[in-house]
């Protein structure tokens, strides 16, 4: 526990050394973003409506120090400011819509990559020299050596264009009101369907290889020797003895992993026009939509962090090792 | 078959397959162990006596496969069984304490649930009552029945070793098999390991074939001795008469190799060179290269196991009855 709450307070010294860098980047750059938005609207915009602009980014003109301050106090209030690409909305606004979808497609994706890809490792490995641990690992490092956005586009001219059997692009028909509804909820799952493999299938070798090379290295323990000898069943000792252990170095790179989802799969997201947070990121981009950018690493830098966190404590409940310490 | 011994092994091989061919790790070694004896296998590493051993349970993995021979298992040939009747043979007949019980124990289960797991696989008994017989077995070497929910890294060396030899007497087995069991321990937690091996031995009326390089600790315990070198068997005979008049000179070379503190001084002897690499074995005797008594017969000519006396057959050119 106490192993814990030292993380934790290493993470929220991460946070606060992000949030500062998220201030002081912007500042580094050229240009002033609200004169940009300011011409941006050619000069129909007031000047009171510039001045309100620049004190919700916190660009109020002060010395650093207050500037910080006001960013800060923002910050704590939830408040990012308002986006320029999608003004007059929020930022906060503007996260929340592709937030959700970001998380549903990548989450989703890697807990399937990483689920499949252990359970296919485990297996290989048990089996290690077989037809299905000859075959599968190099199949699936193949196509985990395209770039995922090919395989994306490949996918999406075969079942999307050419077979027209799933759907081209969005993230749910837009006939549709989002409910929950089970015409809502089985549209989205058809549009998932297809950005959601060309992730898996792109990421599915790499959990594999790792996952049978830990376990083929955990097999030539004695315990597992000794699960032998003890006369437990085949399936007992791949997964109670073998696996639980083999797991273990690869919850790091889960929580790495799922750390990232927040940062979305951005040309996955292109590729299908699926409304998440690596478009929002591109539109952000385009149009220097400073504040949306600083609200979209924001959510990836705490995402990060909560995901590191929580390999901590994934960590204290696999291995009794990490306990009490 | 009531006069069928406890094991029988006959002409034991077996094989580890290289890219450069196969490579004979044991190689045809036969004994017989019976009720109550404990039965000691001495060599330098290497020799094949781990192998002899997991070959016996059948839990090589691969490389290793036995190409050749027999176990007898109170009767029943052990190599000859389906997977299904060698999960039930295993650990409810013979049972293992590894060398180090520091890697023999998973990291990541508590000793109650790796002793309890083989209980409830074995005897169908409900996990309550497995529990109970766990702590009673945790009682009998000597640990707090509350250390069940221990996970291995918190007990010291001896008490996981003492953990490894409660998990072996955990089926109540007529044999365990200990290979190294206090290797990788320090001379007073051995003591303590050993002691506690010698007292349930008499309590349990225990077979036990002991697996060691160490002679010393060998012979406190074995009724009978076989000395095992590059995979074959060279010598075998009752403890006291392989002390008394060792016969192959690998045997006499192993028993004037540690101090012992009865008996008269002397100056201790080591044996030199070491193992042959088992892919390239010399014609011949396979000590011949570090024996200091090989003659031209032991160049070409590799020595059979021969009765030299009563109880003791001996591998070497150089004995005669």
């Amino acid at each position: 526990m106490r192993y814990l709450l030292r993380q934790l307070g290493l993470y929220v010294l991460a946070a606060w050394a992000s949030l500062t860098l998220n201030f002081i980047v912007p500042r580094l750059a050229p240009g002033d973003p609200a004169s940009a938005m300011f011409a941006r609207y050619k000069g129909q915009l007031q000047p009171e409506a510039l001045a309100a602009l620049r004190e919700a980014f916190g660009f109020t003109g002060g010395p650093l120090h207050e500037q910080y301050a006001a960013y800060l106090a923002h910050l704590f209030r939830g408040d990012l400011g308002v986006s320029v690409a999608y003004f007059p909305a929020k930022v906060t606004d503007v996260l929340a819509m592709g937030l959700g979808w970001t998380a549903l497609l990548t989450g989703s994706s890697v807990v399937v990559a990483f689920a499949l890809g252990s359970l296919l490792g485990v297996v290989a490995a048990w089996r290690r020299g077989s037809a299905f641990d000859a075959t599968l690992p190099p199949l699936l490092v193949f196509l985990g050596a395209f770039p995922y956005f090919w395989l994306a586009m490949m996918l999406l001219y075969g079942f999307g264009f050419t077979l027209d059997a799933l759907p081209l692009r969005h993230a749910y028909e837009d006939t549709l009101a989002p409910s929950l509804s089970f015409a809502f909820v089985a549209s989205v799952a058809e549009h998932l369907l297809l950005p959601a493999t060309s992730i898996v299938l792109a990421s599915v070798g790499g959990w594999m290889l790792s996952m049978r090379s830990s376990m083929i290295g955990v097999l030539a323990e004695d315990y597992v020797t000794m699960a032998h000898a003890k006369g437990l069943s085949p399936l007992r000792i791949m997964f109670h003895y073998a696996a639980r252990n083999a797991l273990l170095p690869n919850v790091t790179g889960f929580g790495m992993a799922l750390g990232f989802v927040l940062g979305g799969s951005l040309l996955t997201e292109i590729v299908f026009s699926y409304p998440g947070q690596g478009y929002l990121l591109v539109q952000a981009v385009r149009s220097q939509d400073y504040p949306l950018m600083q609200g979209i690493f924001l959510t990836i830098t705490m995402a990060v962090l909560a995901a590191n966190f929580l390999v901590d404590v994934l960590y204290v409940w696999l291995d009794p090792r990490t306990r009490g310490r | 078959m009531p006069s069928a011994p406890l094991l029988s092994v006959e002409d034991l091989v077996v094989e580890y397959q290289t890219p450069s061919g196969p490579v004979r790790a044991v190689d045809a070694v036969s004994f017989v162990l019976e009720r109550g004896e404990v039965l000691g296998l001495v060599g330098e590493s290497g020799s094949g006596k781990s192998t002899v051993a997991q070959a016996l349970a059948r839990i090589l993995g691969p490389p290793a496969i036995i190409t050749g021979g027999r176990v007898l298992f109170e009767g029943n040939d052990v190599l000859a069984m389906t997977e299904d009747e060698l999960r039930r043979f295993r650990w409810r007949k013979m049972s293992f304490v590894l060398q180090s019980a520091m890697n023999a124990l998973s990291p990541v289960l508590t000793i109650g649930d790796q002793i309890i797991d083989v209980l409830v696989t074995h005897e169908r008994t409900t996990t309550r009552a497995a529990r109970e017989r766990a702590a009673h077995l945790l009682e009998l070497v000597g640990i707090d029945p509350a250390r069940l929910a221990s996970h291995p890294h918190e007990l010291s060396g001896g008490m996981r070793q003492r953990v490894g030899i409660a998990l072996a007497l955990a089926l109540d087995p007529p044999l365990v098999i200990m290979d190294e069991p206090t290797t990788a321990l320090d001379v007073v937690v051995q003591h303590e390991v050993l002691s506690k091996i010698a007292e349930l031995k008499e309590k349990l009326g225990l077979s036990v074939l002991f697996i060691t390089h160490d002679m010393s600790i060998v012979s406190q315990f074995a009724t009978r001795i076989g000395v095992l070198y590059a995979g074959r068997l060279v010598e075998m005979a009752p403890t006291r008469e392989l002390f008394r008049a060792p016969r192959h000179p690998y045997t006499k070379g192993l028993l004037g190799s540690f101090v012992s503190i009865h008996g008269p001084r002397r100056r201790l002897a080591g044996i030199p060179g070491s193992p042959p690499d088992l892919r390239r074995l010399p014609a011949g005797c396979a000590f011949r290269a570090r024996c200091a008594e090989a003659t031209d017969r032991c160049a070409t000519e590799a020595p059979v196991l021969r009765v030299i006396a009563e109880d003791h057959p001996t591998a070497c050119h150089l004995v005669s009855p």
